[in-house]
C-alpha cells in the first residue's frame, strides 16, 4: 500500500509539471495578438522582476484593491508556499524549518481556504459569479490542509515527515497517508482548471501587457482565413485576412453602407 | 429590450420562434467564431486568458468608473457581462457544464449586446486585475462578435461612421474637396486671430511631417486645427496634410468595435504617407487614433508600411521646450486642469509630455486626482461621445461620466466663482466632446465659468509671436 501511495504522488506531480507545460504550451500556440498594451510597464527587466515578486510572495494588487479579499486570500497563497517550499527544504535537509513550514503552510492553507469558502458563500459580491466548480475546489483545499493536520493530532504524524516518508517508499499512518492522496489528486488536478493562473499570467504580463514588440509571426496569420459572416466584412471562405483587409467593399457596393 | 433604460443599439425584438432561432444560432455561430484561431487571432490570447482565469474575486469592480457612478448597479459590475460569456465559453465551446448555469434566448443576446456598450473600453478594471485579464476586452470581443457575425453596431460607429469614412474619406462625410476648403477657411481665421500668416500645405512629397487630425475637430473645434498650422507655420516645420482618402481624418471606430474595419482604415492611413514619402506621421488631439495607429496597427504593418508614427504631445513638446515657439505663460494666468485621455495614458503611456507643455505655458496647474495611467476615462470613451442611441447620452452623462466631473469640481474645488474662467485640457476630440456635454448638462460654463478645449490652442495663445487673445471663452 504504502509503495502504490508513493508511486502516486511521484505520478500526481509529474502530472502537475507535464499539466502546467501543457497548459504553457496551448497559450504559447495562440496566435500572436495585436499589440494591447497596459500602462505602467514596469521599466527593464529588474523593474519587472520587482513588479512580479511584489505581484506574487504580496499579491499586492488585491492589497491596493480588494483589502477585505487580500486578508483572505494572502493566508491561502502563503499556505501554497509554505508547503511547496517544505517540500523543497526536504532535499536540502533543513529540518527544523521543513517540519515548521508545513504545519504553519498547512494551517494558513487551512484558514485561507476556508475564509474564502466562507467568502464565495456568503458574500453577496461573490455569490451570484460562484460556480460549483468554484466551491468543490475550495472544499477540497481545505480538506487537503485539514487531514494531515488532524493526522498530526490524532496519530502523531508530523506532515513534513510524512512526506518524506512517501518520497522513500516508506509507510505513512493511515490518515496522514489520505492526506497525502488528496494533496497528490489536488496537485494533478489543477494546472487544468483555473487555478493554473501561475502560468497564464506570465502571458498575460510578458506576451500582451508587457509587450511592443512587432513579431514576424503575424505575417502567416495574415494568412488566415476568416469566416465572420456580416456582409460588410465580405468574407467568402477564401479571402485571407489579409485580403479582406486590403478590401474596400464600400467604393464596389456604396448600397451596403445603408444596410445596418 | 434592455436591462436598464438605455438603448445603445435599439435591436428589434424577434417577431416569432423562428427568427429568435436565426439570432440565436448566429450569435453561437459568432461566439464559435470569437474562440477560433483563424477568425480571431487578433485577440484570442488575451481573451482566452481572462475567461480562462478570471476568478470572479470583483477586485476590479471599485476600479471602474462605470460601476461606482451608477451607485454600483450589478449590471454594470465589470465582470457582469463576462461572467455571461465565460458561462457561455464553457458551456457551448468547452462543454463543461458545472463552471456556471446559463440559458441561451433572445433576452441573453440582446443584454449582451447592450450591455458590450457600457463600458468605456478604458481598461481600469484589467489594470486592478491580479490575474492579468481584462474585462474591458471582453466587452470589445463581444461588440466584434455582434459587428463581424450579425452586422449589430451602432450606428454612429458603423453605417454612419466607419463605412462612411472608407467611402468619402471621413465619418463627417467631408471629402477630399470639402475637406480642402474647410481648411482654407481655418487658415484665413488662424491668421487674422493670430497675425501669422498660415497657408495649409496638402500633399506635400517628402515632407518630414504628416499631420493626422481628428477631423471632427474641423467642424466642432476648428481652432485645434488651426492652432496646429499656427504652430508648425511659427516653427519653421516641414509638414504636410494629406488629401487622401481616411488620410485627413485620423479616427478609426473600428478599434471600439470591428478589426476588419480597424485594419482597412488603418492601413490606408499609412499607405497615403506611405505615397507621400513623409518621413513620419503625426497624429493631433485625439486619443483613440493615437492608439490605433502607432499601437494597435503595429503588428498589421508589413516592413514597407512600418513608417514612424508619433503623438502630437511630444512633437509641441519638442517644439516648446526646445524654444522653437517662446511663449509667454503669462496668457495663461487661469486655472487649468489636465484630463488624461485613457488612449493615451493608460494605454499607450502618454503622461509626461503633454505636463511638460502645461509647465511650460501655464502658471496655475491642477492636477485632478487620480491621475496619468490611474486616470478616470472622461466617460465618453470607445465611441459613447458619439453616440445618443435611445437615451444613451442621458446614460453617459449621469453614469459613464460622474467621477471625472467629480474629479474636475475637485480640481477647481478653490476658483469656482465664475469671475475666475477655468479650462478644462483635453488633448481628445472625443473627450472634449464629452466634457461639452457634461459642463453643459450641468450647467457649469454658465454658473462657474468651467470651459474645455485642447491643449494646442493654450500653446498658440501663450505664444509671444502671436496676438493675445486667441482663446475667446466662448461656448461651443
Amino acid at each position: 500500500m504504502n509503495m502504490l501511495l508513493s508511486c502516486f504522488a511521484y505520478l500526481a506531480g509529474a502530472v502537475f509539471l507535464a499539466g502546467s507545460a501543457f497548459r504553457a504550451v496551448q497559450y504559447a500556440r495562440t496566435p500572436v495578438p495585436l499589440r494591447w498594451e497596459l500602462y505602467p510597464i514596469p521599466p527593464g527587466a529588474a523593474g519587472q522582476i520587482r513588479y512580479t515578486l511584489a505581484e506574487v510572495l504580496l499579491l499586492r494588487r488585491i492589497w491596493q484593491n480588494n483589502r477585505k479579499l487580500w486578508f483572505r486570500t494572502y493566508p491561502f497563497h502563503m499556505g501554497i508556499y509554505l508547503c511547496a517550499v517544505s517540500v523543497a527544504s526536504l532535499v536540502a535537509g533543513v529540518e527544523w524549518f521543513t517540519e515548521a513550514a508545513a504545519l504553519a503552510g498547512l494551517v494558513l492553507l487551512l484558514a485561507g481556504s476556508c475564509a474564502l469558502l466562507a467568502a464565495r458563500l456568503f458574500d453577496p459580491a461573490l455569490k451570484p459569479y460562484t460556480s460549483p466548480a468554484d466551491l468543490f475546489n475550495l472544499a477540497w483545499f481545505a480538506v487537503a490542509a485539514g487531514v494531515p493536520l488532524a493526522a498530526f493530532a490524532l496519530e502523531g504524524a508530523a506532515p513534513a515527515a510524512v512526506w518524506l516518508a512517501v518520497f522513500t517508499f516508506r509507510p505513512a499512518p493511515p490518515l496522514a497517508g489520505v492526506g497525502v492522496a488528496l494533496a497528490a489528486l489536488l496537485a494533478a488536478y489543477i494546472p487544468f482548471t483555473h487555478m493554473a493562473h501561475f502560468v497564464a499570467k506570465y502571458f498575460a504580463y510578458h506576451k500582451i501587457r508587457w509587450d511592443d514588440h512587432r513579431d514576424p509571426a503575424v505575417a502567416a496569420q495574415l494568412l488566415y482565413t476568416p469566416h465572420w459572416s456580416a456582409p460588410h466584412v465580405g468574407a467568402d471562405g477564401r479571402k485571407t485576412w489579409a485580403d479582406v483587409a486590403m478590401a474596400n467593399p464600400t467604393l464596389a457596393n456604396p448600397a451596403r453602407e445603408k444596410k445596418p | 429590450m434592455s436591462p436598464d433604460r438605455y438603448s445603445a443599439l435599439a435591436m428589434p425584438q424577434p417577431k416569432s420562434p423562428e427568427e429568435e432561432r436565426v439570432l440565436l444560432d448566429a450569435f453561437l455561430r459568432g461566439l464559435e467564431k470569437l474562440f477560433n484561431r483563424e477568425d480571431n487571432w487578433t485577440f484570442l490570447r488575451p481573451l482566452l486568458i481572462t475567461v480562462e482565469h478570471c476568478v470572479r474575486c470583483q477586485t476590479c469592480s471599485e476600479a471602474c468608473h462605470i460601476f461606482t457612478g451608477s451607485g454600483r448597479r450589478e449590471i454594470y459590475r465589470p465582470t457582469y457581462r463576462s461572467e455571461i460569456l465565460r458561462r457561455l465559453y464553457f458551456k457551448f465551446i468547452k462543454h463543461r457544464h458545472w463552471q456556471g448555469a446559463v440559458e441561451i434566448d433572445w433576452k441573453t443576446v440582446s443584454d449582451l449586446a447592450e450591455l458590450a456598450y457600457r463600458c468605456n473600453l478604458c481598461r481600469r478594471c484589467a489594470q486592478a486585475c491580479p490575474m492579468g485579464a481584462d474585462n474591458g476586452l471582453v466587452a470589445h470581443e463581444l461588440r466584434k462578435l455582434f459587428s463581424q457575425e450579425m452586422g449589430v453596431a451602432p450606428k454612429e460607429l458603423h453605417a454612419a461612421g466607419s463605412l462612411v469614412q472608407l467611402r468619402t474619406g471621413s465619418t463627417t462625410g467631408m471629402n477630399p474637396a470639402a475637406a480642402r476648403d474647410n481648411f482654407d477657411f481655418i487658415d484665413q481665421e488662424m491668421t487674422e486671430k493670430t497675425g501669422i500668416s498660415v497657408k495649409t500645405p496638402w500633399d506635400v512629397e517628402g515632407a518630414d511631417v504628416l499631420l493626422i487630425h481628428n477631423a471632427g475637430e474641423v467642424l466642432s473645434w476648428p481652432e485645434n486645427p488651426g492652432a496646429f498650422a499656427v504652430m508648425l507655420t511659427a516653427a519653421g516645420v516641414n509638414w504636410t496634410l494629406s488629401s487622401e482618402l481616411t488620410a485627413y481624418d485620423a479616427v478609426n471606430y473600428g478599434l471600439w468595435y470591428d478589426d476588419v474595419q480597424f485594419a482597412r482604415v488603418a492601413l490606408r492611413q499609412i499607405e497615403a504617407a506611405r505615397k507621400l514619402k513623409v518621413k513620419r506621421i503625426v497624429i493631433g488631439e485625439c486619443g483613440h487614433a493615437h492608439k490605433a495607429l502607432t499601437v494597435v496597427a503595429d503588428r498589421l504593418l508589413p516592413r514597407s508600411l512600418n513608417l514612424p508614427r508619433e503623438s502630437s504631445m511630444t512633437l509641441m513638446r519638442d517644439l516648446v521646450l526646445g524654444g522653437r515657439l517662446p511663449v509667454d505663460p503669462t496668457r495663461n494666468h487661469f486655472p487649468v486642469t489636465l484630463h488624461d485621455p485613457c488612449n493615451m495614458a493608460r494605454l499607450m503611456g502618454i503622461t509626461e509630455a503633454q505636463r511638460d507643455v502645461l509647465r511650460a505655458i501655464c502658471p496655475d496647474i491642477r492636477e485632478m486626482t487620480p491621475n496619468r495611467t490611474d486616470n478616470y476615462c472622461c466617460g465618453g470613451g470607445s465611441g459613447f461621445a458619439l453616440m445618443s442611441g435611445e437615451s444613451f447620452l442621458d446614460w453617459r452623462l449621469e453614469i459613464a461620466g460622474a467621477r471625472k466631473m467629480e474629479q474636475v469640481l475637485a480640481a477647481f474645488a478653490d476658483c469656482m466663482d465664475p469671475s475666475i474662467p477655468k479650462y478644462i485640457c483635453a488633448p481628445c476630440s472625443n473627450c472634449k466632446g464629452q466634457f461639452r456635454d457634461l459642463l453643459s448638462h450641468r450647467g457649469l460654463w454658465k454658473s462657474n465659468r468651467i470651459f474645455y478645449g485642447g491643449l494646442a490652442e493654450l500653446v498658440v495663445n501663450a505664444m509671444r509671436d502671436a496676438k493675445p487673445g486667441f482663446l475667446e471663452w466662448e461656448w461651443r
